[in-house]
């Protein structure tokens, strides 16, 4: 190798090398951070851009002088997983995200400490799915299968309209073991049939397409056309209409009625900031905080005062809704989800 | 080969008195083994141990023992061996021709179709399911479109939700390791044996089965690992492509109860499992790899002759139906991908074109485009430190000879064994104790991305390693090489396309990697993984295939520059 | 530098080393033998690729077998040459000049200087999968040398050229071995490459050398029948020692054979080594077909000379001589002569060959 291009290699690699140092520098810096005085454990759309943190945080913190922090952790059943990882040396004051189906295993684990908001009152009665008050509710939905009307121009009105043969593989589901949807529907149907939903799946079987891992990837085959009907929640409808102008994508509201889900958040045991934590709670159920949650969480607000955008009409609210009781949950969860793994392999 | 009554030296030999040789591999050793200690061994036995004690905290295998009697788990773990096995043959079966013609043939556009064919391995599996999807399936555009031109009521292909869209897929995702891996290692070999044995009238699949096969055999089985065990952690692509939990893998079963049932302790005993299966077959790889390993004078630059004037043979026909087929099962599902990233809305019916989401993600400032530098800047660091960490240990591996070194050799694949939700949470709980902060910083991240791409590395640079002649080493001996300087001027520069490949490879794995980096990332370190499964769980297909878009142009130029740099190809 | 093997041992499962040899400064030794006779074990041992289980190896009297293969300053030209195949013809010849320390200025040099050694200058760019077998074999040449070893070792460097070829470059690894003056040891199986190569040659058999010392010698006083008969062509012709008597310039021996009685020596190498030959013991006559000539006279044997008749069973033209393989008693001979004179098959002849070279050994 000539000494011209032994050189010319050498500067090659020093200016590699301290462009790298220099990235590294510019990631690394953490930037002017002052000390946070609330950190909150949240479910990533909660954090995202688009969802309600930008939103709501800098209303609590202006309406306290604070600073708040948002740490996005994954999905739920992550925000629940930290706090129990966490539990002796909690980095965070605040969870979000903890369901009706997943307050059985919060309570269990004993991570967070009770309050009762002042601000419960003007909530209705069945939205308060925690008795202790260690989780507080802050939005709730409701499972439903959402179809294409433009395809299907006869919706099922109920659950056992489901098992028609006119369905024959148009319907996507979801699994429970690995998405919360999949375990509502689930629930959905022993809160229905009790301890003959077996047989009810047996029936249902032959109208499913696929069953996925996520919602995520259901959604996306419905929105495909791949099948036309999907599992959901009832708000989904309301996001394309707000968003894609279009009216096309309807629920299904169900006689024997739809699954409720309540979304909550707690203050975690040993919070470093626990008298602001309680100021959260409370912030979380006023007009606020309600007011964004339909356009950034799709889902409902607790608070019935407050008006839900036009494109909810498109998010009906069923007359029934469900729900299991969460000890009983807790007891047979993984009995009823191995049955059925059992069931639908076959 | 030794004449008889002499002994055959495969390596460097065993010496009472090269006490500077393996004293420098002992050093040598020291720098990997560390790091992997700390950013390996530790979080995973921090995890792990959660499988292996009860409730009072003392060791115990009723865990572990009680889900492998459980006839529940064991139909589960059967699956996931049985898909994988088949995956693995099938991906060998798409991917050898490719090998071959990318080994053995010029043509235009070589480079491009190798970084193209290389992408598929670092979609995330949401990208690949709704390519599939949108392609394959019943509604999908191959459908639509032999419905339309035959004007049928029914689509005619139902691909998809059935045992063989799975094996699809995998191919799919893994066609690139058997190509890259295996045409890395046959380009280096010499034609002139297969030319010796067509003039003694060996040609066809003879001539594959008596000659070439034997010569390639070290990558083959090397590629055959790492599809099996990429196979062996498959979880999306199982579940929805094979339409229902019927087709479940154990990685479904170690996310339920990892993520959803917060079951960690049967969750580890079962990813135990999973990692025990995963190092036992590794290990009868490696063994094989070994035996089938045989010196051969290497070849460079051979002169390769057109593609395009074999063209109108028979043999011709049948490399341009190859060409058809990948196209269509490796291009197409990409395609689709990226054409729905130009739409406005979601569904078919919304026909209008548009660059919405990309001039969302170049609009400075916004997440997107921290999310691609981010991933950008990952994926390099990751090629820099799994490279040396993996042609190290490969090295090592492929010249050691005490027992038990097949065995260390597969413990040092473990990485890829392990299902990366289980690594993910290791991280989290071992550096929870630690006075400095681990989680939440970019070189938590690196580490991660490391530990799992390196394993690739090894097992790419080993048949290699395995391959070079003895008196190559013994030339550069005499002439005053030690251990270090032979490692360093002779083998590793001889070892270059192998190491492209692994580079590559390292690279793309760190672009796509989703179950760690979501329990490390924050706000700042999002990867355009992580970014995609956000926009995801917001209705935004679209976006997240435009996201996905860009990942996949990305990676692509990568690989060009790669395979450019290491001046491979051609 | 002087190479000297004292009491190397080396045991395999079915084979065993042992040797005890010296290389003189500057000499070509040829290890020659059959294969599996442990030449290239040798090479390797000397070169350190394998440990000898004891021993040692001295050069210049000091010890070199503590010492790692990449610490021996010794040169390897390899059967197939290990050429680095990503490397061009330059750095090949100058890797051991990197490995070994040497400024750019004088590796410059010294690699110029061996291009014109082996006759390739202006070679230096191109890369070593492009050269012929030729050329790859005189850069793997240069290559050793290239460092000045104190021992240049070569294993059977011509073996893949062809005939041609093969001379002109023995010619030339001999020329450029002297005018470098380094001990070299040179593994072969090629009798005809030993004999014009080697200042010495050792022959091998089953891991230890039967005999050492120069061709000529080696050639005209084989120490055994191996020797005799590996190196050049021999007739062999069994007997019984009936008697001993004194000649002009020794002991003569009759042996009884098929053909009659013929007159021997027992050589001088084989004499002083092993013990005279008994009366009444089992012999070979051992005479090569160039030492014969076809006369007109009757069989007998003479004082100086044995006669033997026969009948030309098969001739070969060779061009500058001519082969004749004659029968006689159930027994074939053959003759190396460059008589003009032609015999044809069937025809009757008998030739003669000076008792001085009729050599007897043991059985």
């Amino acid at each position: 190798m000539n000494k011209i291009r032994r050189i010319s290699r050498l500067f090659a690699a020093g200016a590699a090398v301290l462009l790298f140092f220099a990235a590294v520098a510019v990631l690394a810096t953490p930037g002017a951070e002052t000390e946070a005085e609330l950190v909150i454990y949240a479910y990533d759309s909660f954090v995202a851009e688009w969802g309600p943190a930008p939103l709501v945080i800098p209303k609590f913190e202006k309406r306290y002088g604070v600073e708040v922090k948002v740490i996005s952790v994954g999905d739920a059943g992550q925000v629940l997983n930290r706090a129990i990882l966490e539990r002796d040396d909690p980095q965070a004051d605040i969870v979000l995200g903890i369901d009706n189906n997943m307050l059985s295993r919060a309570l269990e684990e004993e991570v967070l400490q009770p309050y009762r908001s002042p601000n419960l009152d003007a909530i209705p009665e069945q939205l308060i799915f925690d008795a202790t008050h260690a989780v507080t509710p802050f939005d709730y939905g409701y499972f439903a299968f959402v179809y294409d009307s433009e395809v299907l121009d006869n919706p099922p009105g109920s659950l056992e309209e489901l098992t028609d043969p006119r369905f024959r593989k148009r319907i996507i589901l979801q699994d429970p073991r690995t998405s919360s949807p999949g375990l509502g529907f689930l629930l959905w149907t022993i809160a229905v049939y009790g301890e003959d939903y077996l047989d009810y799946w047996r029936r249902l079987q032959p109208n499913l397409l696929t069953i996925t891992d996520g919602w995520d990837t259901a959604y996306g085959m419905f929105t495909s056309g791949e099948a036309p009907m999907v599992l959901s929640y009832t708000t989904s409808p309301a996001y394309h209409v707000e968003y894609e102008q279009t009216e096309r994508y309807r629920a299904a509201l169900f006689e024997e009625g739809n699954y409720l889900q309540i979304e909550g958040m707690g203050i975690l045991k040993g919070a470093p900031h626990p008298t602001l934590a309680r100021r959260f709670i409370d912030f979380i159920l006023t007009e606020e905080f309600q007011s964004e949650i339909p356009l950034t969480n799709w889902m409902y607000p607790v608070d019935p005062h407050v008006v839900t955008p036009d494109s909810f009409r498109f998010a009906p609210k069923p007359e029934r809704s469900l729900q299991l009781p969460a000890e009983e949950i807790r007891k047979n969860r993984d009995r009823w989800i191995n049955a059925w793994v059992k069931q639908v392999s076959r | 080969m030794g004449k008889t009554g002499q002994p055959l030296e495969l390596a460097l030999p065993q010496g009472r008195r090269t006490s500077s040789g393996s004293g420098t591999l002992f050093l040598l050793l020291l720098a990997p083994a560390v790091f992997l200690l700390l950013f390996f061994y530790f979080p995973l036995g921090s995890v792990l141990v959660g499988g292996l004690t009860d409730s009072s905290g003392r060791f115990t295998l009723g865990i572990a023992a009680s889900l492998l009697g459980d006839p529940y788990y064991l139909r589960i773990i059967g699956f996931t061996v049985w898909q994988a096995i088949l995956s693995t043959m099938l991906s060998v079966l798409m991917g050898l021709p490719g090998a071959y013609l990318l080994a053995r043939y010029d043509f235009r556009g070589k480079r491009l179709i190798q970084a193209l064919t290389t992408v598929p391995f670092v979609l995330p599996s949401i990208i690949v399911v709704l390519g599939f999807v949108r392609f394959f399936g019943n509604n999908g555009i191959l459908n639509r479109s032999l419905m339309a031109l035959f004007r049928l009521e029914e689509p005619p292909l139902r691909i998809l939700y059935s045992l063989q869209a799975i094996l699809l897929a995998h191919a799919f995702y893994n066609f690139p390791v058997v190509v890259r891996v295996v045409s890395s290692l046959w380009r280096r070999i010499h034609p002139s044996t297969e030319e010796a044995a067509r003039s003694l009238g060996a040609h066809g699949l003879r001539l594959f089965f008596r000659i070439s096969l034997p010569q390639i055999l070290p990558a083959l089985l090397s590629a055959a690992a790492l599809v099996f065990i990429f196979c062996l952690l498959s979880f999306a692509i199982v579940l929805v492509l094979g339409g229902g939990p019927r087709y479940t893998t154990l990685e479904v079963e170690v996310y339920r109860l990892a993520k959803v049932s917060l079951d960690l302790k049967t969750g580890s005993a079962l990813a135990l499992i999973g990692a025990v299966i995963s190092l036992l077959f590794l290990y009868a790889y490696i063994k094989l790899q070994q035996r089938s390993s045989f010196a051969e004078q290497m070849a460079e630059d051979a002169e390769k002759p057109r593609l395009a004037g074999m063209l109108g043979s028979v043999r011709g026909v049948f490399y341009l139906l190859y060409l058809l087929l990948m196209a269509l099962v490796i291009l197409a599902p990409m395609i689709t991908v990226i054409a729905y990233s130009f739409q406005l809305r979601s569904g078919w019916a919304q026909q209008a074109i548009s660059l919405e989401w990309y001039r969302r993600i170049l609009s400075g400032g916004g997440p997107y485009l921290r999310a691609v530098v981010n991933s950008l800047f990952f994926a390099c660091l990751t090629m820099l430190l799994s490279l040396p960490l993996g042609t190290l240990l490969a090295y090592v591996g492929a010249r050691s000879r005490f027992t038990g070194s097949r065995l260390l050799e597969a413990v040092m694949m473990l990485p890829i064994g392990i299902s990366s939700i289980i690594l993910g949470l290791g991280y989290l709980k071992a550096y929870r104790q630690l006075p400095w902060r681990i989680v939440g910083t970019w070189y938590s991240i690196v580490f991660a991305h490391t530990v799992i791409a390196y394993p690739f590395v090894i097992r790419v640079a080993s048949a290699t390693f395995r391959k070079m002649k003895s008196s190559l080493t013994e030339a550069a001996r005499s002439l005053g090489a030690g251990p270090w300087r032979l490692f360093w001027r002779l083998e590793l520069p001889m070892a270059r396309s192998a190491l492209i490949t692994g580079a590559a490879f390292a690279f793309g794995i760190s672009v796509g990697e989703i179950n760690a980096s979501l329990m490390l990332y924050n706000e700042r370190l999002i990867t355009i993984p992580v970014m995609i499964y956000r926009l995801i769980g917001s209705y935004n297909f679209i976006g997240a295939c435009a996201m996905g878009s860009v990942l996949m142009l990305f990676c692509f130029l990568a690989f060009l520059i790669i395979d450019r740099a290491g001046g491979e190809i051609g | 530098m002087a190479l000297r093997i004292r009491g190397i041992e080396k045991i395999y499962p079915d084979f065993r080393l042992e040797l005890d040899l010296e290389v003189h400064q500057g000499e070509l030794l040829i290890l020659l033998g059959p294969s599996g006779c442990g030449k290239t074990t040798t090479l390797r041992l000397i070169a350190g690729f394998i440990d000898p289980d004891s021993g040692a190896l001295d050069m210049d009297s000091r010890r070199i077998d503590n010492l790692p293969a990449h610490r021996r300053r010794i040169g390897i030209v390899f059967q197939d040459y290990a050429l680095f195949p990503h490397l061009n013809v330059w750095d090949n010849i100058g890797f051991g000049l990197r490995m070994q320390g040497w400024s750019p200025g004088e590796a410059r040099r010294r690699i110029g200087e061996l291009l014109g050694l082996i006759s390739l200058e202006g070679y230096g760019k191109r890369k070593v999968t492009r050269l012929s077998g030729g050329e790859q074999q005189r850069v793997a040449l240069a290559r050793a040398l290239a460092p000045q070893p104190q021992l240049l070792l070569l294993d059977e460097p011509l073996s893949a050229l062809d005939a041609k070829l093969r001379k002109s470059l023995r010619s030339e690894i001999r020329r450029i071995q002297r005018e470098l003056a380094v001990t070299t040891l040179y593994v072969t199986h090629d009798q005809e490459e030993a004999l014009v190569l080697g200042d010495r040659i050792a022959v091998m058999r089953e891991g230890h050398i039967e005999q050492i010392d120069t061709p000529e010698r080696i050639y005209n006083r084989p120490a055994n029948l191996f020797v005799g008969t590996f190196l050049g062509q021999a007739n062999l012709l069994r007997g019984r020692l009936t008697g001993w008597f004194a000649g002009r310039d020794g002991q003569i021996a009759v042996v009884e054979t098929g053909v009659g009685k013929l007159s021997a020596i027992q050589p001088a190498e084989t004499r002083s080594a092993k013990a005279k030959l008994q009366v009444g013991q089992e012999v070979v006559v051992f005479f090569r077909p160039e030492h014969c000539s076809l006369d007109r006279q009757p069989s007998g044997r003479t004082s100086r000379s044995n006669r033997i008749s026969g009948r030309v069973a098969r001739t070969e033209y060779l061009g500058s001589h001519r082969l004749i393989e004659v029968e006689a008693a159930d027994q074939r001979f053959t003759l190396d002569l460059v008589d003009r004179l032609t015999p044809a098959g069937g025809d009757e002849v008998s030739f003669s060959v000076s008792v001085h070279n009729c050599w007897l050994f043991p059985r």
